[in-house]
């Protein structure tokens, strides 16, 4: 499965699973980032890393080892 | 009779002010308060708390500013305080009777994750939908009607910079009061009500008032929850309870550590079902051409440097008129106060050149405090500030801090003490600490005095105002080029945990409202000027005093014989005319008399003898032991070496008040004795080597402490230890090297 980083900039994708550590997917769900939700990379900081997801309108920052575990299916 | 005339003991309520962060929240709490607002701390911890009143018809409310928050699982001091107040257990403040929710209207699902969390509580609750002048841009529609239905609440929007929906909210904490109105509570599945009861049962808590029902569920839920210290039950014990009660929740199919996420999502996606209408290409506007070029590979670095420069400019350059002001006002109180003491001359020392001159060598930075303050709320209001932790994030991280880091280091760059104190939004305890060690390296205002003092007077005139800029901006830089490696070093071999996730929401871009700008330039304000009046006012006696005892009139007659006979010796005016020139007081004579009667005193008083024992510590740094003094004198607040020299060199007659300033004293001031005899005092190399000292130096009490109450008091230690000794070896670098070239 693909996950975060694999999306081209603006791809609209779905979230199939979230294989963080434990703490981290809390923090993640809390923001809205969760199973099904769609999403896209809107953003990404001007020394590559971190990047930004659009979901429900809102912009979440996440740092590339932490999108890497978001695994996503484009939609 | 007055007693048959007096009301009814007013009742008072509490509400708590509750939502995520970047909602609006303080804006809607400077509309709702005004300037009845008290700040202070949470008693053990030391997130600031921000308390103001109003009035909802006859009632008087409290209204408590709780830190933002995106859940009340706690990951953060910051977020613990939230869960903590909602449930009463900070005894002087008490459990709310109200909750006011706001929440920013374009992302309501998001935002009612806690508000359903919090619906756990039940405590009456009105819901505010703030920023809703951004729904519309956002490509969004909110079916009003529909979701006060669902939500069984009184739901407000408001427009908060614009201050609409401040008389509506406290309507509807009227209404609230004559039927209490909940918002709709989870529905947990069984199985969890079995997790729930065995925890209950197992750990004892079915007293209610031992732990709530909100509580029990971060013990449920949370990966490393701070409520098992509340239990009665040794951890061990409480965590195998909790893992028994996490088997029901696996036992149905469910991942307990997502699960609370998973099910209130499904809770709000029922109550907001067909209520928010979007457009299926969401319109985004002018955030998103803003941060284009914000963002942007190149521009945006470039802006984003410009943007610190400007910052540093402004708050060197803007501030000089003000501070002529200032200055000028002491100088008159000075005038107006002196001829009614003339009988009393210790205390027209004390107060003319003790108090006044201490106080008032302080109060002047207070233009440069409030510049500063203006620009970090304008920052952080408009959404930058996100934006600038975005951008930093990467060179912050392979040094182990985090871009939430940069908040608080900017802070600093005010006052380390709201800089650590905002560290409490960073979760990872790693970054967390390094952040408050590297933080009091972070060049404060309180540095800014000597700065300006050094660079106005031995910078500018000789080098122009561009080196004089220049100078100021590479001081502010001192401190971060030693502040990274050091927390590199920190996070790599001193504190071995993992490193935890940096995740944060970048809000869009809003105009910051002059009002809330104002706020917080005010609040900084008066925290320095009850500082003047406080701590330096003490401190001012003191040094004063250390200065001014043990007198020494006694040796005045002896010292005038020797005067005059040296005078008479140079053959230039016989000793009638020398004397008849001493009568008059303004006569250069009676000048020259005077400083040798000051500066003798000064050398005698006990904080000159002090300052001649420790002087050799800081020669090899080209400091004499005025210098020396100020040094140690500035133990507790660094801007307190202004003070203690402008009551040296006023003491010691140096100051000509006519001409009035310090600048001028340090410009003048020479060797008295030893190889550079008649050399100017302060070179260059000594004026740098003296900024770099209190760029490193750890002269701050107030800064000691908070590490100690934040950190603990090793890390106080080490850091005490560490930046003097930085300072010291920087301030000897500077004036070994320097004196090569100069």
């Amino acid at each position: 499965m693909e996950n975060l980083l694999s999306l081209k900039l603006g791809q609209l994708a779905r979230v199939k699973d979230i294989r963080t550590e434990n703490h981290i997917d809390q923090r993640i769900l809390s923001l809205g980032i969760g199973k099904d939700v769609q999403l896209k990379v809107c953003k990404i900081a001007p020394l590559g890393d971190p990047i930004a997801v659009e979901v429900d309108g809102a912009q979440i920052v996440l740092r590339k080892s932490e999108a890497e575990g978001i695994l996503v299916e484009p939609v | 009779m007055k007693t048959a005339t007096m009301q009814a003991p007013s009742r008072t309520i509490r509400i708590a002010l509750i939502g995520n962060p970047n909602t609006g929240k303080s804006t809607i709490f400077n509309n709702l308060t005004g300037l009845r607002q008290k700040t202070g701390n949470y008693p053990g911890v030391t997130v600031s708390r921000k308390i103001g009143t109003m009035k909802i018809g006859d009632v008087s409310a409290e209204l408590i500013d709780l830190p933002g928050a995106y859940s009340l699982s706690a990951h953060s001091p910051d977020e613990r305080v939230v869960i903590d107040v909602l449930n009463g257990r900070f005894k002087e403040i008490g459990k709310p009777n109200y909750v006011l929710f706001v929440a920013d209207a374009a992302n309501l699902r998001r935002n009612l994750f806690l508000a359903s969390q919090v619906a756990t509580l039940k405590i009456p609750m009105v819901l505010i939908l703030n920023q809703w002048d951004a729904v519309a841009p956002s490509g969004q529609q909110i079916d009003l009607n529909l979701l006060k239905g669902r939500l069984n609440i009184p739901v407000i929007p408001a427009i908060g910079t614009k201050d609409k929906g401040s008389t509506e909210i406290k309507k509807a904490v009227e209404s609230l009061m004559e039927e209490p109105k909940f918002l709709p509570e989870i529905r947990w599945p069984e199985s969890m009500h079995l997790a729930l009861d065995h925890l209950n049962a197992s750990l004892a808590i079915e007293d209610k008032d031992f732990l709530s029902d909100s509580e029990t569920h971060r013990l449920l839920f949370d990966t490393h929850s701070a409520e098992i210290q509340r239990l009665k039950v040794s951890p061990e014990e409480a965590t195998k309870e909790v893992s028994t009660a996490r088997g029901f929740l696996r036992k149905d199919g469910m991942n307990p550590l997502v699960a609370e996420a998973m099910l209130h999502y499904r809770h709000i996606d029922g109550l907001i079902g067909g209520v928010v209408l979007k457009d299926a290409k969401l319109a985004h506007g002018a955030t998103e051409s803003i941060d284009r070029l914000l963002l942007h590979r190149g521009w945006g670095l470039a802006a984003f440097i410009a943007m610190m420069y400007v910052v540093f400019q402004a708050v060197y350059s803007w501030a000089g008129p003000v501070m002529d002001v200032i200055e000028m006002g002491k100088v008159w109180t000075q005038n107006m106060t002196g001829p009614a003491l003339d009988g009393t001359p210790m205390l027209q020392s004390l107060i003319l050149d003790g108090v006044l001159e201490g106080v008032g060598a302080f109060l002047v930075f207070l233009p440069q405090i409030l510049i500063l303050f203006a620009f970090i709320s304008f920052l952080e209001d408009s959404g930058y500030m996100a934006r600038a932790a975005f951008i930093m994030d990467k060179l912050f991280s392979w040094c182990g801090l985090n871009g939430k880091s940069f908040v608080p280091l900017l802070s600093s760059y005010a006052c380390a003490i709201p800089g650590i104190m905002a560290t409490r939004t960073i979760e990872d305890p790693k970054s967390r600490l390094a952040t408050i060690f590297v933080s009091p390296f972070m060049s404060c205002s309180a540095r800014l005095p000597v700065y300006i003092l050094c660079i106005g007077a031995f910078i500018e005139p000789v080098y122009g105002p561009w080196w004089a800029g220049f100078t100021l901006f590479m001081m502010h830089f001192v401190g971060l080029a030693i502040a990274v490696p050091t927390a590199w070093v920190v996070t790599r071999f001193i504190l071995k945990t993992k490193s935890q996730p940096f995740v944060m929401e970048l809000p869009k871009y809003r105009t910051p409202r002059l009002k809330d700008v104002g706020f917080r330039m005010w609040e900084a304000g008066w925290e320095f000027v009850k500082k003047a009046g406080t701590i330096i006012f003490f401190i001012t006696i003191i040094i004063w005093a250390t200065l001014y005892f043990p007198r020494t009139d006694d040796q005045s007659d002896e010292l005038l014989a020797t005067f005059v006979a040296e005078k008479v010796a140079q053959k230039i005016r016989s000793e009638a005319e020398i004397m008849s020139a001493l009568e008059n007081p303004d006569s250069e004579l009676s000048h020259e008399l005077n400083l040798l009667l000051g500066s003798n005193q000064i050398n005698q008083s006990y904080m000159g003898r002090l300052g001649k024992v420790v002087q050799p510590i800081f020669a090899p740094a080209g400091f004499d032991w005025r210098i020396s003094i100020g040094v140690l004198a500035s133990y507790p607040a660094r801007e307190v070496i202004i003070s203690t020299l402008g009551i040296i060199y006023s003491l010691g007659g140096d100051v000509d008040e006519e001409a009035g300033s310090l600048r001028d004293a340090l410009k003048n001031s020479e060797w008295q004795e030893g190889e550079l005899k008649g050399m100017p005092i302060y070179t260059v190399p000594v004026v740098i080597g003296l900024m770099v000292f209190f760029a490193l130096c750890s002269q701050c009490g107030a800064t000691t402490s908070i590490i100690i109450k934040e950190a603990g008091l090793k890390w106080a230690v080490w850091s005490f230890v560490y930046m003097t000794t930085l300072a010291w070896l920087g301030a000897v670098l500077c004036y070994q090297i320097g004196t090569r070239f100069f």
